[in-house]
């Protein structure tokens, strides 16, 4: 007799492992906010600009029990016979391994709890980037733009049949036919009809522009320039996550500065010597002649090394009082090398002269972290209260 | 489908006629999610958990990247469900369908397996249904946390004197609402499921293949057929350096069985013994040369060798296969020193424990105890007591 049989069911439906995935994520991101400075200067985040999702590498969400310390623990293997005591099958224990395993999903070797995880850039963005804010942003004057955004609220007597309102048609129905009197419900004429309609709505921003200014000359090494271009992503990141209408306006500058296109800003290397002025003076003319400080709330960072010629110094400070005057927020940031530093640095020169000025922020940064302290630094709310374009 | 079909039936018969004595067992392809899925949680109609979700991330990683394949997940029920990846050839689907009818016997027949619950299923779902209807009354977040807490003991419930730890929690916290008992008690009772098969796993594996084996010889196969045989066969019978391989040891073990004792002895074996008594009660010096077993830890920096001794290692894995190799905790006072501590004992044993764990751990049962918590151990060949009281 037979009691064995194959059946077909539909599982299409199980999606109950979906939303437990989810939630692990879920979780595990939230675990990552803590490390946040450690992932966000991950290099494949800046080099691959374009891309979507990344793949690093990431804990699983560790689940806790009692257990034993790992290292005083024995485990068992199979061998060809010829194995003796003090054999040693595996040199590469310090560093993480990943599990070994047959096709089977057995033989196990011992290894770490470690996967690389896929990181959606939204996500990482959300949890990086909901804190922080444009800093001063007020309404001005003038600079209000509107932008149009769809709102299905309103009914029309006509539209297209894929917008049928199917509620108010019917009480179009209902309402006809008692006012005529009668009690049951009529069939639907085309008089009845209601559709929604797109009405765009009006929203006013108010505009701002960020300048974004860094030192590209030839004492900025591969790590001050990783580090300034790691901010600036970031920063762009953050701007087009929060702002719609925000215009940013690149600046390169060694010892001349130049406006340049975003591609070029985040690739190319220049060489020579520094002088901040040039970047300075750049700065002024464009918002003189572009953006209005009475129309726009106008943003500057700069990034540099701070190995400014000497002689710069003193340009240097008087064009940036006027930076600061013109500006509701200058941000300059700093890279040190901890093994290279020598002469006066111009954060020191800012630090004695603006050093209470509400309108500028200073930070040096000497290693990976300083990322992230440097965002919340510049694009920190200031007065409890934050603005949304 | 069909094909498939009439390839069960003659296997079923050939089974029969071995002498298996299985639950009558439905076989359901499903896609590779879907088997994942059903892994991750054991049961397909167990509660939700994130757990499980993250479980079900790595085999699909590890899916993609062809590190690993998992061919079918029995559920131990009376009639028997055994879900099996779809797309493969009749040869391995065959294969697998005899490997799935000796697990069928396997749960059937073994002692440990006397006092399951062979409505699985049903009763997963009632408590999937009632761990919802909480999610809804009291909040996603209490349930999780709550669950959080109950996972971290789901290696303690072996039973002493004052009963496992989970019942020992369930029945003397003061924190608990009763929601959470029962919440409690629901997790517990599942691990009742879990358990046996962690107990079981080498020697029921080893079972399975042992009769597949047998059964695959008997089937009217093709040439190419013969020869994809020996290649699964040879894939799935391979030696780890690193681990014991289930079905090469559980296999081997039970040939070695046959030819020594003969075959009724294999039956007993099958009816009688789980992981630890089969290695205490059948690994011989024979056995044991044959398989070229050795026990390995961390020297230094590197994975040496430190044992090869035959009954040194025979010991060293019974050893590792108590309490499912994770240590015994008991729970000693509840109200120590006269303020309500909790106070816990771990069963000292050759080894230390992991103290990053420790801590974590403590938490969360200092969430479901709503006191102070302590643990004696000892470390480093010293007594210490951890203790935890809240944030």
């Amino acid at each position: 007799m037979r009691s064995c049989k194959l059946i077909k069911e539909d599982w299409s439906l199980y999606k109950k492992i979906f939303l437990d995935e989810k939630r692990h994520r879920e979780r595990v991101i939230a675990a990552l906010k803590k490390n946040l400075a450690d992932i966000i200067s991950h290099e494949n985040l800046i080099l691959d600009r374009d891309k979507k999702i990344f793949r690093i590498p990431v804990r699983t969400l560790q689940e806790f029990y009692f257990k034993y310390d790992y290292e005083q623990e024995k485990f068992f293997g199979q061998g060809c016979g010829s194995e003796q005591e003090g054999d040693i099958l595996d040199q590469d224990v310090s560093c993480r391994r990943q599990f070994v395993q047959t096709a089977q999903g057995v033989g196990m070797s011992p290894g770490i709890d470690f996967n690389e995880m896929e990181i959606c850039i939204e996500d990482l963005e959300k949890a990086l980037l909901e804190d922080l804010r444009l800093p001063n942003f007020t309404e001005k004057e003038k600079s209000k733009t509107t932008f149009l955004s769809p709102d299905l609220s309103n009914i029309a007597s006509n539209g297209s049949m894929s917008q049928v309102d199917k509620r108010r048609t019917l009480l179009e129905s209902i309402k006809r036919v008692r006012l005529k009197g009668g009690l049951e419900l009529d069939h639907i004429l085309p008089e009845d009809l209601r559709y929604r309609v797109w009405n765009e709505k009006e929203e006013v921003v108010s505009s701002a522009v960020v300048l974004a200014m860094m030192d590209v000359s030839g004492s900025m090494g591969p790590f001050e320039k990783y580090i300034a271009r790691s901010f600036f992503y970031w920063m762009l990141r953050l701007l087009r996550l929060n702002y719609s209408e925000v215009e940013i306006v690149f600046l390169a500058h060694h010892t001349m500065a130049k406006r340049v296109n975003e591609g070029d800003f985040f690739s190319k290397g220049e060489s020579g010597g520094t002088r901040c002025s040039s970047v300075y003076q750049l700065a002024l003319e464009i918002i003189d002649k572009e953006y209005n400080p009475s129309k726009y709330n106008v943003y500057a960072f700069h990034f540099s090394d701070g190995d400014n010629l000497p002689s710069d110094n003193t340009k240097c400070l008087e064009l940036m009082a006027q930076l600061i005057a013109k500006c509701s927020l200058v941000g300059y940031g700093e890279i040190i090398n901890p093994y290279f530093k020598n002469g006066v640095h111009l954060a020191d020169v800012y630090a004695a002269a603006f050093k209470k000025k509400p309108g500028f922020c200073s930070i040096i940064i000497k290693d990976r972290s300083g990322i992230y302290a440097a965002l919340k630094a510049f694009f920190r709310v200031r007065g409890g209260k934050y603005e949304r374009a | 489908m069909k094909e498939l079909d009439k390839r069960i039936d003659i296997i079923e018969e050939t089974a029969r006629n071995l002498g298996l004595d299985f639950f009558p067992t439905y076989f359901e392809l499903c896609s590779p999610q879907v088997i994942h899925a059903f892994v991750s949680y054991g049961v397909p109609t167990r509660f939700r958990h994130w757990s499980f979700g993250k479980s079900f991330f790595k085999l699909q990683f590890n899916y993609d990247l062809r590190i690993e394949r998992i061919y079918e997940l029995v559920v131990n029920s009376n009639p028997c469900y055994a879900y099996i990846m779809e797309n493969n050839s009749l040869l391995l689907q065959s294969l697998v369908v005899a490997h799935v009818l000796a697990h069928s016997d396997f749960f059937k027949n073994n002692i440990f397996f006397a006092a399951s619950d062979r409505q699985i299923l049903n009763t997963m779902a009632i408590h999937q249904e009632r761990i919802k209807l909480y999610e809804e009354k009291y909040g996603f977040d209490k349930v999780e946390k709550t669950l959080d807490a109950v996972f971290a003991l789901r290696n303690n419930i072996l039973p002493s004197i004052q009963g496992d730890l989970l019942t020992f929690l369930c029945v003397h916290s003061k924190a608990l609402e009763d929601w959470q008992r029962d919440i409690i008690a629901i997790f517990k009772k599942e691990l009742e499921y879990f358990l046996p098969l962690r107990d079981t796993k080498i020697i029921n594996e080893g079972w399975a293949t042992y009769w597949h084996s047998k059964i695959m010889k008997k089937l009217p196969l093709s040439t190419g057929e013969q020869i994809e045989f020996a290649r699964l066969q040879g894939i799935l019978l391979q030696n780890s350096k690193f681990a014991l391989n289930p079905y090469v040891i559980g296999f081997k073990m039970f040939t070695h069985i046959e030819s020594t004792y003969g075959c009724h002895e294999v039956f007993k074996v099958r009816s009688n013994e789980r992981d630890i008594s089969l290695f205490r009660n059948y690994l011989d010096e024979d056995l044991a040369k044959k398989l070229s077993l050795y026990m390995y830890g961390r020297r230094g920096d590197s994975w040496t060798i430190i044992e090869t001794q035959w009954q040194k290692v025979r010991d060293g894995i019974v050893d590792s296969l108590i309490n499912g190799g994770f240590p015994i905790i008991k729970a000693l006072d509840n109200n120590y020193q006269k303020t309500g501590g909790l106070y816990l004992f771990h069963c000292r044993d050759k080894k230390d424990l992991d103290l990053y764990y420790l801590e974590n751990t403590l938490k969360h049962i200092h969430f479901l105890w709503g006191e102070k918590v302590y643990l004696e151990t000892v470390v480093k060949k010293e007594k210490k007591v951890f203790s935890y009281k809240g944030d």
